[in-house]
């Protein structure tokens, strides 16, 4: 089949190649973006927090006395309750989870001066059933052991001998180690410039999250655990794993259980850590569940779109297809001609989709910080585009096919 | 002529319903879809308080360290220190102004069946009340003079009050918080300003309101620690509460009043003179660099509205393109389907003109059709966002005003896409069609 | 009431210019029966196009009732199609969405009648063809002798002074045909102008003039031939 004479066609009467060629061009450009986008949020849905989840809740107490001998009281009485009550594998105390959006970040250093390798971290407070409370995974080292643990008072500055950090913290904060094992027994710096100290890295637990995504930093990776009870205020908070099958019975039962261990403060409702998930996840779900809708409706508008006007064009060349049927052209000539055609237009489309595609990411990153569209997108999504187009006009095309070549000698 | 011309586009639509069909989906799928993103954007955009947004100010000092700003490009902390939210509440040199800071308390009710609970609040100034306008059910707001005499006051929310006492006017009642009782000297009524522009750091600026309200000079004894973000960049001066409200850590929001340009000049050279002062004493190490901003700027630089909304209604309103370019395809069918009708019309003396409305009127019928429809998807789609994000729940209304917003766009849109198709039916030549009929 | 004076029509190309008419000059009095013949090809459409004012001419001069409609904006051309001129096509040309009632009223609409005033003249114009008691079928509901005396209805309802009928039989068997004529002749009795194309020798025997077109330019017959042999001999050639 010869292209120029089609191709001359289209360029005559241009309208059909706008309207089809526009649509297919933004459609290209939103659905690639989309996808990518899409694609990054879907990936975000898989996130683990590193910790047990399935069978962890956490629990808040809050007393109406709020002096600190009083608190750790408390805390320490609900601790011993916890522990033995059946059901449950550990509890802690501690100042929040990983993912809940809310929590502590300090910058730490690799060295005692302050000029040198630094980076954001998240800080969580564990005592020493830390590994087993959580379910971490714990590479290398130890867990804290029971004369690290102190209590901490927010009017103290938090300083501790002992760190368990996540392998992602150690890797970046010392790039010359190759395995975060290998940072073990290394120093961790804090503090202000004339007051710095230490701590030693006594284990590196694997794939922990921190509270929350940095906008600019990594510091979701990035956990050190310190040694410390907290006793903020009035509160308690309190990590708590049960054992398989129990998780329900405690989630139900845990709050007015520990409000009658002591009726002097508040215990609030316990968040399980599925619900925790699910909140921290909330936003990647609906952009992912709304742009997901726009791609499914766009293909379907181009389908329709395509399978319209091409529909139209068959309509009004009716006669012609007839005297070219009546001159020799076979079915399988008039089929091609429309899908000829409209791949030409359609590729058109495309090439005009790529660059638009293109300068949308560009708005993308600079207005949002989305990252850089990949190649691959760009390339599968017009490839794909391009076959859906051929595709859609096959329908009507096929219709342009069986028209009869007597058509053409009809008179009205 | 013009209801000639809707009764004649009702026919033609009549007379094809799957083209017709297919083009008020086409355009209920495009407003669909950007009505859904508009709306949730809309609230998120919204100005919550018209009347005055451009008095209230937000208040920023930089205090950050001389070596790295709080956030590039040279942007100051968007709280500040205790002690200079508290000197700038106090020196009442604006209209109104306040500082205040959310804490937590457990609340006692003296009710024996009412379980004791945990509620979050307010410390703040009197002046927060005729600042930001909270509508009372009973009672009032406490006074600057109780604000000065350390009273133990409260203002509660409906919610609270209606937990605590039951819905009743409770004013004059006592209610102990934290082991200390406090009289009840109003209660709002509901007071959800969206966003909550008050405090969009330590809040969702679309989550839940204060439960009560408390005298923030009250912290002089009760040393509160605020339950929202707190940020340093250096340790306090000394391990105690004491050195925590010395520090140069950032915690406390503080709002002014400012009524005119005058006042406004006024008062950022207040705060000029108050940092410079400062730097004397050794604080305030980076440049000038002291903002006062009105509601919409504080919004937009707290950058309220979230960028997946920026990105979705983007897309969206893309994806309404494509609907009408593909309603523009359609109608172009449609309508040079008809020419044979078009001919028989100008030399009956209908003049192009007369044509071109005829066909415009039919894409405008389309576009109520469209905008019909497409305001049912986009109930449905916002159903489906309450659905799976319950806190986003109070950013999916469908007011009386996004209605008819959604009706005029569909209207604008379909008539848009009908430009050309009933420019390209008025143009056909009569003379032909009459003859190849 | 029709006077065109060394009319042209060029219709143009980027490659080829045609001459559909030139130096085209008729005169049609007021209350004439004018038939126009010609082989295909002639020039008799366009004529009745540009007669009709549904195409400009490209030079020369067209007098319609005493209006030089040269370079008249299409909104005056339209007003006067609309109150001067009605037309009868060979295809009858009806609108097959609308019964009618709606068909008769389509003109009168453009003409800005009041809705009684509408009723009336619709009324009065069915009547006139003999299909008042139709008024609510549709047009595929007819036949075709049927539907061309609606066109003609049509066409009265503004109350003309020229009636342009483009072989308006010539869809039509010949008893139809006939019925068709004897209203056209009824019409032209009762003062309307008519120009009317036809291949059929008959019928334009039966027209008062027979103008003949060849090449784009007029062989007037006088009316005295009407009925000879000789516009017979000419239409069939």
């Amino acid at each position: 089949m010869e292209i120029r004479p089609i191709l001359s066609t289209v360029l005559r009467n241009p309208v059909g190649l706008i309207l089809i060629g526009l649509q297919v061009a933004l459609t290209l450009a939103i659905v690639v973006n989309a996808l990518y986008i899409i694609d990054e949020r879907l990936a975000n849905l898989r996130i683990e927090a590193g910790v047990d989840e399935e069978h962890i809740l956490t629990l808040n107490s809050a007393g109406f006395a709020s002096d600190f001998e009083t608190t750790l009281a408390t805390i320490h009485r609900d601790l011993d309750y916890l522990r033995k009550r059946p059901g449950v594998v550990s509890a802690m105390a501690t100042n929040t989870l990983p993912l809940t959006q809310s929590g502590w970040s300090t910058e730490v250093e690799a060295q005692e001066a302050l000029d040198g390798r630094s980076i954001d971290t998240a800080i969580y407070f564990a005592d020493e059933t830390l590994v087993e409370t959580l379910g971490l995974d714990l590479i290398a080292g130890r867990a804290f052991r029971e004369a690290e643990v102190e209590p901490y008072s927010m009017d103290q500055e938090l300083r501790s001998t002992a760190v368990i950090v996540s392998a992602a913290a150690a890797l970046a904060l010392y790039p010359e180690i190759d395995r975060p094992e290998q940072a073990l027994g290394r120093l961790v710096w804090n503090g202000a410039e004339n007051d710095r100290f230490s701590a030693e890295i006594v284990g590196i637990v694997d794939g922990v999250k921190a509270p929350w995504k940095g906008l600019s930093s990594d510091i979701f990776d990035h956990v050190v655990y310190v040694p410390k009870v907290p006793v903020i205020a009035n509160f308690g908070i309190y990590a708590v794993r049960s054992e398989p099958g129990a998780f329900a019975d405690l989630l139900q039962n845990i709050q007015p259980e520990l409000a009658e261990l002591d009726t002097q403060r508040v215990v609030m409702e316990p968040n399980a850590f599925p619900e925790i998930r699910e909140r921290f996840l909330r936003g990647d779900r609906a952009m992912a569940g709304m742009l997901i809708t726009v791609v499914v409706l766009l293909l379907l508008v181009n389908i329709l779109g395509i399978v319209g006007l091409v529909s139209f064009w068959v309509t009004q060349r009716t006669r012609q297809i007839g005297t070219r049927r009546a001159l020799g052209a076979t079915r399988g000539n008039i089929l091609a001609y429309f899908l000829v055609e409209n791949a030409l237009i359609s590729a058109m489309g495309v090439a005009v989709g790529i660059v638009a595609a293109l300068a949308l990411n560009n708005w993308l990153v600079s207005a949002f910080g989305v990252d850089r569209l990949p190649w691959a997108f760009l390339v599968g999504g017009a490839a794909g585009l391009l076959v859906l187009g051929i595709a859609a006009a096959c329908v009507p095309a096929l219709r342009a096919a069986a028209i009869p070549p007597a058509i053409a000698t009809r008179s009205v | 002529m013009t209801r000639y011309y809707l009764w004649l586009a009702a026919r033609s639509l009549r007379s094809s319903p799957w083209l017709s069909g297919l083009m008020v989906i086409a355009i209920a799928l495009g407003i669909g879809a950007f009505m859904t993103c508009y709306a949730i954007f809309h609230a998120m955009a919204g100005n919550p308080i018209p009347h005055k947004s451009d008095a209230l100010h937000a208040v920023r000092l930089d205090n950050w360290s001389a070596d790295q700003p709080w956030e590039e490009p040279n942007v100051p902390p968007s709280q500040m220190t205790y002690r200079d939210a508290r000197f700038l509440a106090e020196a009442g040199r604006a209209r109104y102004q306040t500082a205040m800071f959310r804490i937590g308390v457990a609340v006692q009710p003296d009710n024996p069946d009412i379980k004791p609970l945990f509620s979050v609040g307010r410390l703040t100034y009197s002046d927060f009340f005729p600042m930001f306008e909270p509508p009372f059910l009973y009672g009032g707001p406490w006074t600057r003079e109780q604000d000065a005499a350390r009273s133990p006051v409260i203002v509660l929310s409906r919610e609270l009050n209606e937990q605590v006492f039951g819905g009743e006017d409770s004013v004059g009642r006592k209610l102990r918080l934290d082991g200390e009782e406090y009289t009840v000297v109003g209660v709002l009524d509901t007071f959800d300003p969206l966003p909550r522009y008050y405090d969009v750091i330590n809040a969702s600026a679309f989550g839940d309101a204060d439960e009560y309200y408390l005298p923030f000079t009250l912290n002089d004894h009760l040393q509160k620690r605020p339950m929202g973000n707190n940020s340093c960049w250096k340790n306090p001066p000394e391990d105690t509460y004491q050195g925590y409200l010395d520090s140069e850590c950032v915690w406390v929001a503080t709002w002014v009043q400012l009524d005119s340009r005058a006042e406004r000049e006024a008062y950022q050279d207040f705060l000029d003179n108050y940092v410079r002062e400062q730097k004397t004493l050794g604080r305030f190490e980076r440049p000038l660099n002291n903002r006062l901003d009105d509601v919409m700027s504080w919004l937009e630089a707290q950058r309220v509205v979230a960028d997946d909304a920026h990105i979705q209604l983007g897309l969206s309103f893309a994806f309404l393109v494509v609907c009408l370019l593909n309603t523009v395809g359609l109608m172009l069918a449609k309508f040079l389907r008809r020419s044979g009708e078009v001919g028989v019309r100008r030399a009956l003396g209908a003049s192009r003109a007369q044509v071109f409305c005829q066909y415009l009127a039919e894409s405008g019928l389309l576009g109520v059709g469209g905008a019909v429809a497409g305001v049912g998807l986009a109930w449905l789609g916002l159903a489906v966002v309450r659905k799976v994000s319950p806190d986003m729940a109070v950013l999916t209304q469908l007011d009386a005003g996004l209605l008819l917003f959604a009706l005029l766009v569909s209207v604008l849109a379909a008539l848009l896409a009908g430009l050309y198709p009933a420019w390209r039916a008025c143009r056909v030549a009569p003379a032909t069609q009459l003859k190849t009929q | 009431m029709l006077t065109m004076n060394n009319l042209s029509k060029v219709y143009r190309t980027h490659l080829v210019e045609t001459h559909a008419l030139r130096e085209f000059s008729i005169h049609v009095e007021e209350g004439e029966f004018v038939a126009v013949t010609g082989p295909s090809g002639s020039g008799k459409t366009t004529f009745m196009n540009i007669a009709g004012l549904l195409e400009e001419h490209t030079g020369g001069s067209y007098e319609l009732d005493g209006i030089e409609v040269s370079g008249l904006s299409d909104r005056r051309r339209s007003a006067i199609r609309n109150e001067k001129l009605g037309f009868i096509f060979q295809g009858f040309n009806l609108i097959p969405d609308l019964n009618l009632f709606d068909n008769v009223d389509v003109p009168l609409r453009y003409r800005g009648f009041n809705a009684s005033e509408r009723r009336r003249r619709i009324e009065s114009a069915l009547e006139q063809v003999g299909l008042a008691s139709r008024r609510r079928h549709f047009p595929a509901e007819l036949s075709g002798g049927q539907q061309q005396r609606v066109a003609i209805a049509r066409a009265l309802a503004g109350e003309p002074r020229i009636l342009l009928a483009d072989e308006p039989t010539g869809n039509l068997d010949s008893a139809m045909a006939r019925a068709v004529m004897e209203i056209l002749e009824g019409i032209n009795a009762a003062g309307t102008t008519i120009i009317m194309v036809t291949h059929d020798p008959e019928l334009a025997a039966r027209a008062r003039r027979n103008v003949h077109i060849i090449d784009g330019q007029v062989t007037d017959l006088s009316s005295s031939f009407a009925g000879t042999p000789v516009g017979a001999a000419v239409a069939s050639a």
